[in-house]
This record gives structure tokens, sequence and C-alpha cells, in this order.
């Protein structure tokens, strides 16, 4: 495939982090996360000569890092530093098809939620990620369940915002 | 916007066109469910495990692998998804009416609590419609002189031109106006006290602070803090004319129109904000409304003075 640098820049941005969280479901540490990752990615870029792509890149690095992942994984049970007994099947094939538009989805609303003010972002994040009621925000951060109220409403009018500019 | 663009790069050959379209409509698909995840508000305890993996100084490394620099790199700290400490929020003390001047020691003080929504003709040919619960105090040896009041709570004034020259001034606890000749609301009821201007200019300042507002806009003041805003909402008059409008409105601004109309503070738990509502008001109570809202939306709701508080609202 023809790819220069510029464009190979932008694979990186959109897809660094989500393929990164998505190799956590088969490495705990976080450096080996790191390194599958960007080891995939080089190869990538060194092999883009040779690499001719049936569907979206996408896919070829999603599948890339799993198999890579179980790589690591064999090579460390051989080595006896692990001794885990189930491993994951490599699969060449498409297995993570509605995992690689999950994992990209939650990294748009990741990236969207990071981008709200610090406040707001707090008190979003209690509410619908961690699940704490209004009424427990606000003896945690105290304030009044109305300041909780009108951040979530800011909240929820600049994501509207930014998924309409997406579109 | 930019992974689009980023995209329409990488794909420039002709057969690959259609990959992009296709890419392009799923992207908008994903749109829509982001969409759809913030209108069902649905829980997002999925993104409680979703990190931030330090792409900056990921590109730094394999950049230098690609160029075939082999630099060691040390492996940066990772930032996580950290919750910002909660700052200390001030919150404004409302409806404190301060006496500016004892009306023993300065004669001629004249002093004013509405009871019902009323309206007031100052002796400068300006007019005030003041709303229940306000209250008001000029002298009145001076006043045409001096053109100076104090005021709290909500009115909405039209200030004559001036005649001696002399700006007219509003005082509060939080703010003072200065106009400089038109027509606009003061209210220091909410939370977050606010001027919303219809016509003309006015000046409005705190202790540390002070901003020009003109036709259509608003400022607040949040923790001491002047924040200016665009006014939006077509109801901005509706606590005068009683009539209030929703065509397709989303949910929030339905709420904030509400608060606004009703003068209360409403507090909105599990409430689809994204949701729209299409009705139109006539002098209707908030029960009313908030009835109409529990038989078609499944809301419930409790109103506790001016504390109003509604949970579970959903699009159907």
């Amino acid at each position: 495939m023809e790819l220069s640098k510029a464009q190979f820049k932008s694979i990186f941005d959109t897809y660094y982090n989500p393929l990164c969280n998505f190799c956590r479901k088969y490495l705990n540490d976080r450096g080996d996360v790191e390194d599958v990752v960007q080891d995939v990615l080089v190869k990538l870029w060194q092999n883009k000569d040779k690499i001719h792509l049936q569907k979206d890149v996408k896919y070829y690095l999603f599948t890339s890092v799993k198999n890579k992942a179980i790589e690591l994984i064999r090579s460390r049970k051989r080595k006896g530093e692990i001794r885990d007994s189930l491993i994951p099947e490599k699969n060449y094939e498409d297995p993570v098809g509605d995992e690689v538009d999950s994992t990209i989805l939650k990294e748009k609303l990741y990236n969207s939620i990071r981008q709200l003010p610090p406040k707001c972002q707090e008190i979003f994040v209690l509410n619908k990620v961690n699940g704490l009621t209004y009424n427990e925000i606000s003896e945690e951060l105290k304030i009044s369940p109305k300041t909780v109220d009108n951040q979530m409403r800011r909240a929820f009018k600049l994501l509207r915002e930014k998924f309409e500019i997406t579109k | 916007m930019s992974i689009v663009k980023s995209l329409k790069n990488i794909i420039n050959n002709s057969d690959e066109e259609q990959k992009i379209d296709m890419w392009l409509k799923e992207y908008n698909a994903n749109s829509e469910v982001l969409n759809d995840i913030l209108v069902q508000e649905s829980d997002m305890d999925f993104l409680k495990d979703y990190q931030d993996f330090s792409p900056a100084s990921a590109w730094n490394k394999i950049e230098s692998q690609i160029l075939e620099d082999k630099k060691p790199q040390a492996r940066e700290i990772p930032m996580l998804f950290k919750i910002a400490a909660a700052g200390a929020v001030l919150l404004l003390s409302i409806f404190a009416i301060k006496p500016y001047l004892s009306s023993e020691l300065a004669g001629g003080m004249e002093t004013y609590a509405y009871e019902s929504k009323d309206m007031l003709n100052l002796p400068d040919g300006s007019s005030i419609i003041i709303d229940k619960g306000s209250s008001l105090e000029y002298n009145k040896l001076n006043f045409t002189d001096e053109r100076h009041i104090a005021f709290d709570g909500r009115a909405y004034f039209d200030i004559a031109k001036s005649k001696s020259g002399k700006n007219f001034m509003i005082e509060n606890d939080e703010f003072t106006v200065e106009i400089l000749g038109t027509e606009f609301e003061i209210n220091t009821i909410t939370e977050n006290p606010e001027v919303i201007v219809s016509e003309g200019k006015v000046r409005v300042s705190t202790d540390n602070e002070s901003v020009i507002i003109t036709a259509n806009e608003s400022v607040s003041i949040i923790d001491g803090k002047i924040v200016k805003e665009l006014v939006e909402s077509a109801n901005n008059k509706s606590w005068i004319t009683g009539q209030l409008d929703f065509e397709n409105q989303t949910m929030d601004k339905v709420i904030e129109d509400l608060e606004h109309h009703y003068n209360v503070n409403i507090v909105a738990e599990s409430v689809d904000f994204s949701c729209t509502w299409r009705a139109t008001y006539e002098n209707d109570s908030l029960q009313g409304i908030l009835d109409e809202l529990k038989e078609t939306r499944g809301a419930s709701y409790a109103i506790n003075g001016n504390e109003v508080s509604i949970s579970n609202i959903s699009c159907q």
C-alpha cells in the first residue's frame, strides 16, 4: 500500500490509543501493551510496500495486535515465565470486527469527555462512568446538587455540540 | 473531522473511493451511536477501564524507529484518566439584602418589597416590571440627580434616557449595573445571578471586573466571576408575558426555561437532556407542566418551595 509519513501519522493518531486499550484484554502489563502496539505500527510502516489490504487498515492493525499479544504470551509460557492454562486462539481472519468498532467508539467518547472543562468532566465521570448519584457527588465534592445538575447539563450540551460537529 | 480529512489523504486511488464512502457511512453511524449513548443517557461504566496511553511519547519512539534512529527512550509515566481534585465551589449567597443606606440616617429613602409581580414607574420616566419576592430601594430626594437604586430579586428594566447626564446605576451584593440606555433583566434570585440585555448596552461590574454587554447577551456571576453568554432562548421574557413556547427544544433548554419562567432551581437527575419537547403554555402552573411530563415522559418530580427536583424523563 501507498503510505506517506503524514498518512502513517494520522493512522497512528486515530488508532494508537484504541489499539492499546484493545490489547489490554490480552496483556496486563502496560509496558507490554505499549511494546506490542508500537511493534505492530512500526511493522506496518516498514512493510508498507509488501502489505496489500483487502479491508480497512484498522482490521489489519487490530488483528495484528491480537496475534502479536498471543505470541508474546506463548513465548513466555514456553520459557516458563508464566503458567496460564488458557491461551487465546490465534486467528488470521477477522476475529475482532465488532470489537474494533466498539473500541474506536469508546475512544471517541473518551476523548470527547476528556475535552470537557475540568469541573464538568469530573462531575460527568462521577455520575455517568462511576455511577454516583447527584447527592453522592454533591457530598463528595462539597457542592450543591444544583451545581452538579448545572454541570451535567453543560456536559451534555458540550458533548452534543461536539458530536454534531463530528458529523 | 480531522480523521475524515486524514483518511481522505490516505486513500486517493479511485478504486478505493468506495471504501472511504463506506468508512464515512460507518463513521456517521458511530456518531449516531454516540448520540444515542447521550440521548439514552445510559451508564458509561464501560469507560471505567479505558485508559490514555500517552500517544505523544509513543509517537516519539515510533518516529525514532521508522527513521532508523534507534535512540533508546525512557518509558514515560502514564497519564491516567485522572479526576481533578475537587476545587472549592463558592456558593453565592442569594437574597442577602444588604441595606445600602440606613433609612434613619438618610432621609428620603423609599423601600419597596414586592409580594406579587408589579410595575413601578420611577420619577425619571424609567419603568420596572418587578417579580414577586423582590425588593428595591432608592432615595427620592436625590433620585433624579443620582439615578441610583439598590435592587435584589428579579426585574425587567426599561430605563429612560438621562436628563441629568447621569447613568442609571443598580446595585446589589454581587455586582453593579451601569445602564448606558436600554432594556434588560436583572435576576439575583437564581444561584448564579444574571443580567440579560434586550436592547442597548449596560456595564456590569463586580469588585474585580467589569464587562459591557449589548442586546441578546447576558452575564452570570458564577463563583464570583463574570461569565458572558449569548441569549439563545425565545422564552426570555416569558415570565412577564406568561407565555412559554417550546419548539422542539432539547430537555436541558426546556428545564432552563422553566427555571427562568418560574424562578425556581431545578435539579434534574436521570433526564435525557438531548430529547426534545414541543408545547406551548399560557399562564400554566409549573405543576401542570410537570404533570404533563409525568404522563407523557414518565417523569417524577417534587416541588419544595423554590427547589424542584425532576427525575427520569425519557424520550418517549
